[in-house]
């Protein structure tokens, strides 16, 4: 969606008109969504998040300006709100993650050693098996840094972390996903 | 190999449901509440509008009420005042029906208006001036006849006058050329003995009273300086630090109560005795003696 077509859309919305949302909806859904997600890990949760965060779209947008870059606004905003229910229910989210971790330890299979595969894909997965195969804390950062286009200091300040630990894992990770055959970045 | 990010976004976008339908709703319902909040602000509005049509018109009906009572005091002030004047004019009417020559004849006539518009009705005016004639003022008059006394004490002093002058002028008749000496010489006697003048002067007095006509004295006393200091006496010349001033109440051949005013102004050695009357003009009351 270019400038035009999206202060068009705003203004349709000022207008009252809720043809302009559903515009903006169509173009950033799935942008929104995976932000959102990135941040908070469950599917749920970012459902819930990003249908707010249309709505808020929607009753503040009178606050957008023209010209000051209508995608970076649209992510910085859904990055806040998915940050803002993260930091709201981070206890439960934690649990979950703790929860998913213990889980996950027997169903984990052991990877190939270091010194033989590191380069090799020893298994053709789809993507989801081989995130499956992180753990909770490493595929956050990855969700964070892949989805939600967010920095590793951005992620360490979150997550209140040390940025080194941040960076630590997030290799450790693409390391296995590179494994099942995924470049990261 | 496949791109991590590339993968993952599209694999997030496949699982993502249709939103539209909860925002929709969510937006639905925000637009709702801010219709309710905008009637509820316009009602709120309303409501101020009508608190302060209420006070605006409490102020004004307390500003007429207040305009009311001032316009009620106004006038109850002024009927005071009027009813003032008004029992002062009637109480003065009595004595100047009886006291007015030609002359004061306006002075009368508005009096006479203004006992016209007065509470009191002649009847009771001379019921109170009978009263006071007997004596009972003090104890049975309300406030109203209390201004009227000094008037009703007037006319009552007037009326004992006149029947003392019967009695004086029935004993002059037996024996005048006796009373007239013995009260000249009294009076004589008196003003010598308190200016220390001889008795050359005490003659010259004598002979005035009787160049006067007096028949009887019935007053003598020496006036208070208060007296002396008034305009009349200071712009007629009859007053200074050497002199001193006798008032002299007599009663004269043809029975009419007269005052008059010896005075004796010391200069040095010598001494001036002059007679003044209040009542009468000066050039004719005036003796000098030198």
């Amino acid at each position: 969606m270019t400038e035009e077509a999206f202060s068009l859309s705003v203004s349709k919305i000022l207008a009252g008109d809720k043809t302009g949302l559903r515009e903006i909806y169509d173009a950033y859904l799935a942008y929104i969504y995976q932000i959102v997600y990135g941040v908070v890990g469950r599917k749920e949760d970012a459902e819930d998040i990003t249908s707010e965060f249309f709505i808020k779209f929607w009753q503040q947008a009178d606050k957008y300006k023209a010209g000051s870059g209508h995608k970076g606004y649209l992510a910085t905003m859904a990055r806040n709100m998915a940050i803002d229910h993260l930091r709201k229910h981070k206890r439960e989210i934690l649990d979950d993650f703790t929860a998913n971790d213990e889980d996950d330890v027997s169903s984990i299979k052991e990877p190939v050693s270091e010194d033989n595969t590191e380069a090799q894909v020893v298994e053709d997965i789809s993507l989801q098996e081989a995130l499956d195969k992180l753990k909770p804390e490493e595929k956050q950062i990855v969700d964070m840094k892949v989805l939600s286009e967010m920095t590793f200091a951005e992620i360490a300040r979150l997550l209140n972390i040390p940025m080194g630990t941040v960076t630590w894992r997030y290799r450790e990770a693409i390391k296995k996903l590179r494994r099942y055959g995924y470049e990261g970045t | 190999m496949k791109a991590l990010e590339t993968e993952y976004k599209k694999q997030i976008s496949l699982d993502i449901p249709d939103l539209w339908d909860r925002i929709e709703a969510g937006v639905d319902e925000y637009e709702a509440t801010k219709t309710t909040e905008a009637e509820v602000k316009v009602v709120d509005i309303d409501r101020k509008k009508k608190n302060n049509k209420k006070i605006i018109v409490m102020i004004g009906k307390i500003a007429g009420a207040a305009a009311c009572m001032l316009l009620a005091a106004t006038v109850i002030f002024n009927f005071g005042t009027r009813k003032n004047a008004s029992i002062k004019a009637d109480s003065g009417m009595a004595f100047m029906a009886n006291s007015t020559t030609c002359e004061e004849a306006p002075a009368a006539e508005y009096a006479a208006e203004a006992a016209e518009e007065a509470y009191w009705t002649d009847e009771e005016a001379v019921e109170c001036e009978e009263s006071v004639a007997a004596d009972t003022a003090g104890t049975a008059m309300t406030e109203t006849a209390e201004e009227t006394a000094p008037a009703m004490d007037n006319a009552a002093a007037k009326e004992a006058s006149e029947v003392k002058t019967a009695d004086v002028l029935n004993e002059a008749a037996k024996d005048s050329a006796v009373s007239i000496n013995a009260d000249t010489a009294e009076m004589a006697s008196i003003i010598a003995d308190d200016t220390a003048c001889g008795e050359q002067e005490a003659a010259k007095i004598a002979a005035i009273l009787a160049d006067c006509d007096v028949v009887t004295i019935t007053e003598i006393s020496r006036l208070p300086v208060e007296i002396m200091d008034s305009d009349w006496y200071m712009s007629n010349g009859y007053w200074n630090i050497n002199t001193d001033v006798y008032g002299v109440n007599a009663i004269d051949v043809n029975g009419d109560s007269v005052d008059y005013g010896l005075y004796i102004e010391r200069n040095g050695d010598s001494s001036t005795l002059k007679a003044i009357g209040k009542d009468k003009p000066y050039k004719d009351l005036v003796y000098e003696n030198q």
